[in-house]
């Protein structure tokens, strides 16, 4: 009986396909990586944004299927997503199950101690400024008590006003303006936000007793905002979604400037991913087990940069969102390219084949689909300010068949968004047989969630 | 009508059954992602599709699927059946055919060389080696136009759970003598709710719920899956002699002429 394989399942979050792929020729360990690997063009995320996202990939599922969505009534949104929903069988569970160890390094709180995402690990680090930062949020949300939380995000915005400050009382508000200051003293040690926690996750895996076989799960924050060399990400953020609403654009030139810069930074957050990929393939080989070691590669999602009038990520179902890249490197390695329409979701079932070892292939689909119910409401507000009382987040399905039409449903209208044929828009009505398909599919991909279908 | 899958249960009241179906179905909604029915518009999964729609209600779920096998050879009363039953129950209703099987149909025989390479896996697989085929062979016509249909749309759509009846013919469903069964290396498994029922519980169950009957039963036909060599067993209603001797061995003459007046009043007799 063969050996079987270690896996290293690697998420670098927020990270789009083309920032990649398009640049994937400067980057020594990614390319020498690809050299290796199968590289896959046509990978669609199940969500554009991270919890989801990752849940499809821990468990197999859609999002209808999982249940871990974002909508906006779900105000206990993070209570559900500390514990998968008995349906599930997590991808940690199942390798631990077949005798695997189990290691994962986080630098996303979401991901870490406490959530879903924790079971079946043997071992758990969350390291990274991302995950000093959720530290501080929390340490700040116990300082201004539960009936005040407006005010961190109004600290986070820059825009507390000194009233409401004063409002909690000279004890309270003198701790929150010494932890602000400490806190960004802190996080200037990490270089942020040139780097968001590879480097330390390189260094916890180093210090980890690698036990074969093993499974090991990294969320590397690089690719996420905020951007180095630009300035307010969230104020463009609420300035996008707010004037997608109003329909008013004063002053959009200054905000696509400052959003070129921030995609002008990535580049350097890319060269980090590349250093902490290249000192693991090092330190495997110093262990001797990387040729028994198996890579996936992945984003969950991608991001916006004022595409569609869109900034950052979750809510839409774009191309910039759900095209995400993919790499698989066998122990074999071997160089292939996949032009297949192929789910995140399945990287559970083909890691779990790696664990069984049996052959690692991704099925070929007829169809897969990417949903987004919305987003949360603290975030929906964030974006919306006074406008998010007015405006319900849309819920959204988009489906891909294998013959490369896409259709994009809005479901709380229950309009047709996006129609196109290989990644170009045409007309549904030019094309009534293949939507009329491509909606019963949806039909009978759509739960039980409320998902009006349009008629055509 | 195929009987030899059913368990049966002489001690458990029909009522008991229905909640043991409720319990198995609420199972299936609870720990499945992906149900289907697999309808063939017969009395049995027609009461299994009753028994989700029930179900689905209780637990405010939606209706799933139901998976119909056009293999080519049905009663057109059976066509106009799963139209109209799938509407009135506002459930999608997705229709599979081998289209490649049945185009290449003459005269009831199939050259295997005129198939697709998956036809031919499937006759591998079955281990079918004839080079000519003809669909009165039982065996061919399950392999290729009932059993690579569904296993298509099973895999196709994802679905987790099969619901069906056990007499129904599901291919692999026989010998399944289990209210859950896992089937195909795990990737879903087969669902039998009414596995306790006898034939008399079906109509007995059929009738006190009005559900839709079709109409070869009435002509003395016992089964409705296919057309071919397909010849009523009596002049009677197929019902009448299961639900009279069933309940010959257990009721009085009474509840018997109780039964009668029943389905007179509703115009099966």
């Amino acid at each position: 009986m063969n050996k079987p394989a270690n896996v290293m399942f690697i998420v670098l979050d927020t990270l789009r396909l083309d920032t990649l792929y398009d640049n994937i020729d400067r980057y020594p360990a990614f390319s020498s990586l690809v050299d290796q690997s199968t590289l896959y063009n046509n990978v669609k995320s199940t969500a554009s944004w991270t919890v989801p996202s990752h849940a499809s990939m821990f468990t197999g599922m859609y999002l209808n299927e999982h249940g871990i969505d974002s909508s906006y009534e779900n105000d206990s949104f993070f209570d559900l997503v500390k514990k998968f929903p008995s349906k599930c069988n997590p991808i940690p569970v199942e390798f631990r199950k077949r005798g695997y160890n189990t290691y994962s390094i986080v630098n996303n709180n979401m991901l870490g101690k406490g959530t879903a995402f924790a079971e079946g690990f043997d071992e758990l680090d969350s390291v990274g400024p991302f995950v000093l930062q959720e530290n501080h949020r929390e340490t700040m949300r116990e300082i201004v008590g539960k009936d005040n939380l407006e005010i961190i995000d109004a600290i986070e915005f820059g825009g507390v006003k000194l009233k409401s400050l004063l409002a909690l009382g000279p004890s309270r508000a003198l701790r929150l303006y010494n932890m602000q200051r400490n806190w960004k003293k802190e996080w200037k040690k990490y270089d942020y936000p040139r780097k968001k926690g590879a480097g330390e996750s390189l260094k916890s895996i180093s210090n980890m007793d690698l036990k074969e076989p093993f499974f090991t799960f990294f969320n590397l924050m690089e690719a996420h905002e905020p951007y180095h060399g630009a300035k307010g990400f969230a104020k463009v953020v609420r300035y996008y979604s707010e004037n997608s609403y109003t329909g008013k654009w004063d002053g959009k030139a200054e905000k696509e400037a400052e959003l070129e810069k921030m995609k002008e930074s990535l580049p350097a957050n890319l060269a980090s991913l590349d250093n902490f990929l290249g000192g693991l393939i090092s330190h495997l080989k110093e262990k001797g087990v990387y040729d028994n070691t198996a890579f996936v590669v992945v984003s969950d999602h991608g991001q916006c940069f004022g595409e569609d009038n869109f900034v950052g990520h979750g809510y839409l179902l774009n191309d910039y969102l759900v095209n995400v890249p993919m790499i698989l490197k066998m122990p074999e390695g071997r160089k292939k390219v996949n032009d297949d329409y192929i789910s995140t979701f399945d990287v559970y079932n083909v890691m779990k084949s790696i664990a069984n070892g049996e052959s690692a292939d991704f099925p070929k689909r007829d169809f897969v689909f990417s949903e987004s119910f919305g987003v949360s409401k603290p975030t929906w507000k964030k974006r919306l300010g006074d406008l998010a009382s007015k405006h319900k987040p849309d819920v959204r399905k988009r489906i891909w068949s294998k013959e490369g039409y896409s259709l994009t449903v809005n479901g709380s209208k229950g309009e047709i968004e996006e129609f196109s044929y290989r990644g170009k828009p045409e007309k549904p009505d030019d094309h009534r047989e293949a939507v009329s398909d491509l909606l019963t599919e949806l039909s009978i991909f759509t739960g039980s969630e409320n998902f009006t279908i349009p008629e055509i | 009508m195929k009987m030899s899958n059913t368990r049966s249960e002489p001690f458990l009241s029909l009522e008991s059954k229905v909640g043991i179906a409720g319990i198995v179905l609420k199972e299936v909604f609870t720990k499945n992602v992906r149900p289907l029915i697999l309808w063939n518009a017969d009395r049995d999964t027609t009461v299994a599709l009753h028994l989700v729609k029930a179900t689905v209600e209780n637990m405010e779920l939606r209706m799933p699927p139901a998976v119909f096998v056009d293999h080519g050879d049905h009663f057109p009363e059976t066509l106009d059946m799963v139209q109209k039953v799938s509407k009135d129950l506002n459930f999608r209703l997705i229709t599979v055919r081998n289209e490649d099987v049945l185009d290449n149909v003459k005269d009831g025989k199939i050259a295997v060389s005129s198939l697709n390479d998956d036809n031919r896996s499937v006759l591998e697989k079955a281990n079918i080696r004839d080079e000519d085929l003809s669909l009165s062979n039982d065996e061919v016509f399950r392999e290729l136009l009932v059993k690579a249909p569904i296993e298509k749309a099973i895999a196709r759509h994802r679905f987790d759970s099969v619901i069906t009846a056990p007499t129904s013919d599901f291919p692999g469903g026989e010998g399944l003598n289990a209210l859950i069964g896992r089937m195909n290396e795990e990737t879903y498994s087969v669902v039998n709710p009414t596995l306790m029922f006898t034939g008399a519980d079906l109509w007995k169950y059929t009738f006190d719920n009005s559900i839709p009957v079709h109409p070869k039963y009435r002509e003395g036909h016992t089964s409705v899956f296919r057309k071919e060599n397909n010849t009523p067993g009596s002049d009677k209603p197929a019902w009448e002699d299961e639900m009279i001797k069933e309940d010959a061995s257990r009721d009085t003459a009474e509840d018997r002429e109780r039964m009668m007046e029943k389905l007179r009043a509703l115009g099966y007799i």
